[in-house]
């Protein structure tokens, strides 16, 4: 009984010291921007931040009108400065806490993600050829203007192509041979 | 003397598990207020009576869409929802297959938002599917079907390997459900009587690819001959929420995908008017969900496809289920009634849901 009990004991202690630190929610570090099913399918939900990471000056950042949008930087200046959207949208993730906000302007929509009640900037998507990526490269380029721009360091799966700087990616998708999508993303 | 260490030793492994089981227990998540949908695959287990007609298999898309209330009240067909948060479709199959252990339902019905998962999501929402199964092979398939490069199986079979370290979030909620927790779904189905209007839906970014994985069309495969092999009329249906966008690439892959293997395919986004759904009043989070006012409109409009099409008895002047499912109606009615003195009191639900 003595044995068991040291044994009981030492398990304990054991599982109370070791492994990570499970939430309520069952995750090992929370996901602020967890989408709804089907969320997904939207290239800003492919992040998955657990924690609001710092703002970085290396990532890519996308400017609108002068107005420098970093990923990850908290969203409120930068909205500010952005101005009345023409419209807003929220959504809260299936069964999880904190909800995932859109901002629609004309040429591009901001995605802001919710953590401890501060919105961060997750990913901003352009939508048409009126606005440019920084390095000048529009919606409906041809690829080699896309590698002229950054270079041929890109991971590449069908149709997509993404370049990685800091904590945030550039997202084009190129079909026959032209820019349909371009998309930052804030990253893990 | 060697039968008295027999005895003592005996006892203390006994003691021993006994502590591992309970403590294990408290330190699940019970998913009873807040985050509840942990607590929906669980619940199938206490049905007294598992011969459903119908059986929904899906994500969010069904367990917060249809009424099987409704269906009940209006066509006496019995339906069961057996789906959780985010569930991809093997984890779909695999309920499917494990439910075929209790029931032969007459018709499944599957939501195919899900098939745009080719690969394992979030570990979060893996747990809220699988930790609520019971222990079987059909489970261990659908861990090994789901688990993330993070995730162990020893995880999901010793649960206290996980969760240890919720000691110090216990709350009071995780002693008082701890060995049975009170029943919070409606055959399956999630109660919301709020409402917020949908609005203008994001625009719908361009994918790089729109075909669905191989690895999601493989278990649709297995879920038609599964269902094909137990005399089951299997509906493909798509919700009608607006959010997240359903690409008509999509749409198609799916209507093709009917057509070839002799399934139906109902894509409710079609039928919105028909219905009589109205987004204004009939969702809770602006058109990723309906509401109950919604979930019951859908319910009766789908419902007299299912009792037309597949010749679904009219149970009502069973004795037997006359008496289970009024226990459910009235449990049904005082949870409407409950929300909707709460949404009253406090502008939001505030012990079924978080404030939003």
């Amino acid at each position: 009984m003595k044995k068991a009990s040291i044994g009981l004991i030492a398990l304990l202690l054991v599982l109370s010291g070791c492994g990570n630190k499970m939430t309520e929610e069952g995750s090992a570090s929370p996901s602020a921007l967890t989408q709804t099913e089907g969320a997904a399918a939207s290239p800003a939900s492919t992040q998955a931040s657990g924690t609001p990471e710092q703002a970085s000056s290396d990532g890519y950042v996308f400017e609108a009108n002068g107005i420098p949008i970093p990923m990850h930087a908290e969203a409120a200046p930068i909205l500010k400065q952005l101005g009345k959207p023409q419209s807003y949208f929220e959504s809260q993730a299936c069964a999880f806490p904190g909800l995932n906000k859109i901002y629609q302007y004309s040429s591009f929509d901001v995605y802001a993600y919710e953590k401890d009640g501060v919105d961060y900037i997750a990913s901003v998507i352009l939508f048409d050829d009126t606005v440019a990526t920084k390095e000048g490269v529009t919606l409906f380029n041809k690829k080699s203007d896309v590698i002229k721009a950054y270079g041929d360091k890109f991971t590449n799966n069908l149709n997509l192509y993404v370049y990685d700087q800091g904590k945030s990616q550039l997202r084009f998708v190129i079909e026959n041979d032209q820019v349909t999508s371009i998309e930052y993303l804030a990253k893990i | 003397m060697v039968r008295k260490k027999l005895i003592i030793g005996t006892v203390a492994i006994v003691l021993l598990l006994g502590s591992l089981y309970v403590l294990q227990r408290l330190l699940m998540p019970k998913y009873v207020s807040g985050i509840v949908e942990g607590s929906l695959i669980g619940e199938y287990y206490k049905e007294k009576r598992k011969d459903f007609d119908v059986i929904f298999l899906g994500d969010c898309e069904v367990y917060e869409n249809f009424s099987p209330v409704t269906l009940w009240e209006k066509y006496g067909i019995t339906s069961y929802i057996r789906g959780s948060a985010q569930q991809l479709i093997w984890q779909s199959y695999y309920l499917l297959e494990e439910t075929l252990k209790y029931e032969k339902p007459k018709v499944v019905v599957f939501n195919v938002l899900a098939m745009q998962y080719n690969e394992p999501q979030k570990e979060e929402y893996n747990r809220m599917t699988l930790d609520g199964m019971q222990l079987s092979a059909t489970k261990l398939k659908s861990i090994q079907a789901s688990m993330m490069n993070s995730e162990h199986l020893v995880d999901y079979l010793a649960p206290l390997l996980r969760f240890h370290s919720r000691w110090d979030q216990l709350s009071k909620d995780d002693f008082t459900n701890l060995f049975g927790k009170e029943k919070l779904f409606h055959n399956g189905y999630y109660m919301r009587v709020d409402v917020k209007p949908a609005g203008r839906v994001p625009r719908a970014p361009r994918l790089p690819d729109y075909r669905f994985g191989s690895n999601a069309y493989s278990y649709l495969d297995r879920l038609t001959e599964l269902c094909k092999e137990n005399g089951i009329q299997l509906v493909l249906v798509k919700a009608p929420t607006i959010y997240p966008h359903w690409y008509d690439e999509w749409d198609t892959q799916m209507e093709q995908y009917a057509a070839a293997h002799d399934l139906t395919y109902i894509n409710f986004l079609k039928h919105m008017d028909d219905a009589g759904i109205d987004l204004q009043t009939d969702t809770y989070d602006a058109g990723l969900h309906l509401n109950v006012y919604g979930a019951e409109k859908l319910a009766a409009y789908f419902g007299a496809f299912l009792a037309d099409t597949y010749h679904l008895q009219d149970h009502r002047s069973d004795e037997t289920w006359s008496g289970i499912w009024q226990k459910k109606i009235d449990f049904y009615d005082r949870m409407k009634q409950d929300q909707l003195d709460e949404l009253a009191k406090y502008g939001y639900l505030k012990r079924y849901k978080v404030e939003t």
